[in-house]
């Protein structure tokens, strides 16, 4: 019998969810088919048979969260099929078979097994605090107590109300959003921006754009001004290695785009943001939000980000705190454009604006420092034209 | 009109009459069919007889060593008749407490032989008698039989399985073990210590295949200091029979001319097991019945236990199978997800082993430390003069989380239970040194053996 274990997936992921299995216990599989798929923080992926051979059993369930390495199944391959014959001619003694423990080793007291069992926690997912990673009867209690993604048993549905499991990618972002509120500390700051020139840039650029068949919005224009605006203000374009408790500062511009699909929040990566120019990242980000939409990012499309831009105006939102996208260490939110009265000189005039938040991480840097960089940033925005000098 | 149980066990061994009390304890209307007597192999052909003579063995050849010293003066001569004797007294005593325990419990108790009809009766054959009863559950704990080498089949006489081997009534004057397992070492073992002239071959380069290799060649050591000839590696090529006994020739192109063959090299299962295919029971590729871990089979309501499912075929493995299966019938969450089976050997010396081997435990992936703590370093072992032994730890090396204990010394088959325990405890090597361990015993080769694990160990010179 072979154990099937999840296999690394790269780009530092220690972990998946199974979402789907694509194959019964008993059913025969041919290598590199497609077995099961497993969400990890960033993609989904589905993982191949690296045998030919029968499947025994499954040993992760639908919405169990795995770790690289863990086994997920039993595979029967064809060479133990053929290797098993059928009258044990060899000489087996009372000791050929060697006394395995039955399942994958957690370290916990029949006693804590049992209730566990009782209790419907799935011991494998759980991390024990006790010596040596024990699991203790408090751990097992303290997870059947929470989310019902660790009980196997339902609370009773009332009527009125609907219960919909924490899973999948929705558990993902909760876990992702929390893990950030918690470590970071996050700050947001505000500007409005007068958009009058950026307008009428993006009007000129659309013809040009529309010429070679892309449709453009503002958002390249933001990124623009952003890797100008981070490149006097580098700590911003950053991230933070909490093992190492180090910033990790980068000469490179990976934005984060926020996208809103049918599953859920996803944030694919423009790369290299300084090395092209507004025409090809306005393809670039309408691809990855195409693929996005349509569950199609691979891993390298989510990943490397050094900052992320959510703009929530696009679908008529006026401003928020963003979450930092941990674990970067700034978030611009872009809210609508819309005209409004603004002060010039002494005079009240109608002119359009946007607003501004960017959150960042002041473990990181300061309030000044920010809102430095914000008045860069307002710079570049108001008057484009600066950006090219 | 047929009666009606909640459980039918089949088989009346170590599996199904622990099962069938289990099924009694929690209130279930529980009927026992075996065929022959109560206890099964275990007590009337396995476990039980077999110690009986080992222990004898034991005593026999510890007075001969002191005739031998001058300390103990006479001639011995063992009598295998008053052994006999002596083993159908246990054997009968035993089996009757089991019948004891079974009616206390409420199980019925039929001797007879039974069929499966369906996934809910059983016909059950007594004295020629038929007679159908219905089930909601059945329990099938019907065994192995002993397998058989084509090269050289039983005949009851000459050439025996251990069953025989346990009922003999004259010292054999040579006797060749085929098979270097536990059965044909224990039983080499005791013959030699009794007088008879022992060889034992084995097809594998080591004895007790699968027992951490140091242990086995401590027994090896042991068996051939007391004369008993070793052939590994070899197996039996032909035979012939003749007035005085058998003359085997081996593949290692030795000849020996014996009165006795005993052939151990496993069993297999049973051609009673093979019929339930027809039910829809499936079996694995070797004939076992396949069974999750709350001993369910594919069949709705059909359950098995012990050693009907395949190795290792240990007694204690199937009572704790029959406990699980009884509770399961009854409704409860009950699973045999124990950690490690122990294995107890009763060879000169014992071993006792449970959990991985250094090799299997580095084979799984495990980061692996083991330590070691020989007798020669311990007060009992000394005094003991018992000093031709060691305890094995083998532990996950970051965690210090033990995977395996190994123990060749006296009295390891009692020892090996505190290594059971913790490993079911998950106890680190922290926990076994932590724990004070009385002297002066054997047992404290495991609390330094656990030292060991941990470099620190006091009555072992830094290395």
């Amino acid at each position: 019998m072979t154990l099937l274990k999840l296999p690394d997936i790269g780009e530092g992921i220690s972990e998946g969810e199974i979402i789907r299995w694509l194959v019964k216990e008993g059913d025969f599989v041919k290598k590199y088919q497609p077995l099961v798929e497993v969400m990890t923080v960033k993609v989904n992926v589905e993982i191949p048979s690296p045998y030919e051979g029968q499947v025994v059993k499954l040993l992760a369930r639908e919405g169990q969260v795995v770790k690289v390495g863990e086994p997920i199944a039993e595979i029967q391959t064809s060479q133990e099929q053929a290797e098993t014959p059928t009258t044990p001619r060899q000489p087996a003694t009372q000791t050929a078979q060697p006394t395995r423990p039955q399942e994958q080793r957690v370290l916990a007291t029949p006693a804590v097994r049992k209730l566990a069992r009782e209790l419907g926690v799935d011991l494998s997912i759980i991390k024990g605090t006790g010596p040596g990673g024990r699991i203790t009867e408090e751990d097992v209690r303290k997870a059947a107590s929470s989310p019902p993604t660790i009980t196997a048993t339902r609370p009773e549905t009332i009527v009125g109300e609907e219960r919909i499991p924490l899973r999948g990618l929705r558990r993902m972002i909760a876990e992702r959003l929390v893990k950030s509120v918690s470590r970071a500390a996050p700050v947001t700051i505000f500007e409005y921006i007068d958009v009058t020139q950026l307008i009428r840039l993006r009007d000129e650029a659309r013809q040009i754009a529309e010429e070679r068949g892309v449709k453009i919005t503002y958002l390249p224009f933001i990124m623009k001004a952003l890797v100008k605006s981070l490149g006097e203000f580098p700590m911003l374009n950053a991230t933070v290695d909490d093992e190492k408790q180090e910033i990790v500062v980068y000469k490179h511009y990976n934005f984060g785009v926020a996208v809103d699909t049918p599953e859920g929040l996803l944030v694919p990566v423009v790369k290299n943001v300084e090395s092209k120019d507004v025409i090809t990242l306005a393809v670039e980000i309408s691809e990855l939000v195409d693929r996005a939409r349509r569950g199609a990012l691979k891993l390298e499309d989510v990943s490397g980000g050094t900052f992320s831009i959510t703009n929530y105006g696009a679908i008529g939102g006026l401003s928020g705190t963003p979450i930092i996208n941990y674990p970067e260490v700034a978030i611009l939110g872009v809210g609508r454009v819309e005209k409004r009265p603004a002060v010039e000189g002494d005079q009240l005039i109608i002119r359009p604006e946007i607003t501004l938040a960017l959150t960042f991480d002041h473990r990181v840097v300061d309030g000044a420092y920010v809102s430095r960089f914000m008045n860069r940033l307002k710079r570049y925005l108001e008057n484009p034209a600066l950006m090219i000098i | 009109m047929t009666e009606k149980y909640d459980a039918v066990v089949i088989g009346g061994g170590p599996g199904g009459y622990v099962c069938a009390i289990r099924l009694g304890q929690l209130g279930k209307k529980a009927l026992l069919v075996e065929e022959r007597e109560l206890g099964g192999e275990c007590t009337n052909a396995g476990c039980i007889p077999s110690k009986v003579i080992i222990s004898f063995a034991n005593k026999f050849y510890e007075a001969k060593k002191l005739v031998n010293d001058g300390a103990l003066s006479g001639e011995l001569q063992p009598s295998l008749a008053k052994l006999q004797e002596k083993k159908d007294k246990v054997i009968q005593r035993l089996r009757d407490g089991i019948a004891f325990l079974l009616k206390s419990n409420g199980v019925k108790i039929v001797k007879g032989h039974a069929e499966l009809v369906d996934n809910s009766s059983v016909e059950i054959t007594t004295n020629g008698s038929r007679e159908v009863v219905s089930a909601s559950s059945i329990v099938i704990a019907s065994g192995t039989a002993p397998t058989e080498l084509p090269s050289i089949p039983f005949d009851g006489k000459h050439v025996i399985s251990f069953a025989e081997a346990l009922s003999l009534r004259e010292l054999p004057k040579r006797l060749l073990v085929v098979g270097g397992g536990p059965i044909g070492l224990e039983l080499g073992t005791a013959y030699s210590k009794l007088g008879s002239e022992v060889i034992i071959i084995e097809l594998m380069q080591q004895l007790l295949p699968g027992v951490e290799p140091e242990l086995a060649r401590i027994v090896k050591r042991s068996l051939e200091r007391r004369g008993v000839k070793i052939h590994l590696g070899t197996t039996v090529e032909n035979y012939r029979k003749d007035d005085d006994g058998v003359r085997v020739n081996l593949t290692s192109g030795d000849k020996y001319a014996v009165d006795r063959v005993l052939v151990a090299v496993g069993k297999r299962p049973t051609k009673w097991v093979e019929k339930l295919r027809e039910l829809g029971v499936e079996l694995d590729g070797k004939g076992f019945i396949k069974v999750d871990d709350r001993m369910r089979t594919s069949v709705d309501g059909v359950y098995a236990i012990g050693d009907a499912t395949g190795p290792p075929f240990l007694a204690h493995r199937a009572s704790r199978q029959g406990i699980v299966a009884a509770e399961v019938i009854a409704g409860q969450n009950s699973v045999f997800d124990n950690r490690a089976v122990p294995n107890a050997i009763f060879t000169d010396p014992e071993i006792g082993s449970v959990g991985y081997t250094e090799a299997e435990a580095r084979n799984s992936g495990f980061s692996v430390t083991s330590a070691r703590f020989p007798l020669s370093a311990l007060g009992r072992g000394v005094l003991e003069d018992e000093t031709e032994g060691v305890v094995k730890i083998v532990a996950e090396g970051e965690s210090g989380s033990i995977l395996g204990i190994h123990i060749a010394a006296p009295h390891a088959t009692e020892l090996i239970n505190e290594a059971a325990l913790a490993l079911e405890m998950a106890a680190t090597a922290e926990d076994v040194g932590y724990t004070i361990h009385a002297h002066p015993t054997f047992a404290e080769s495991i609390n330094e053996a656990a030292h060991a694990v941990l470099r620190r160990a006091i009555h072992l010179a830094p290395r």
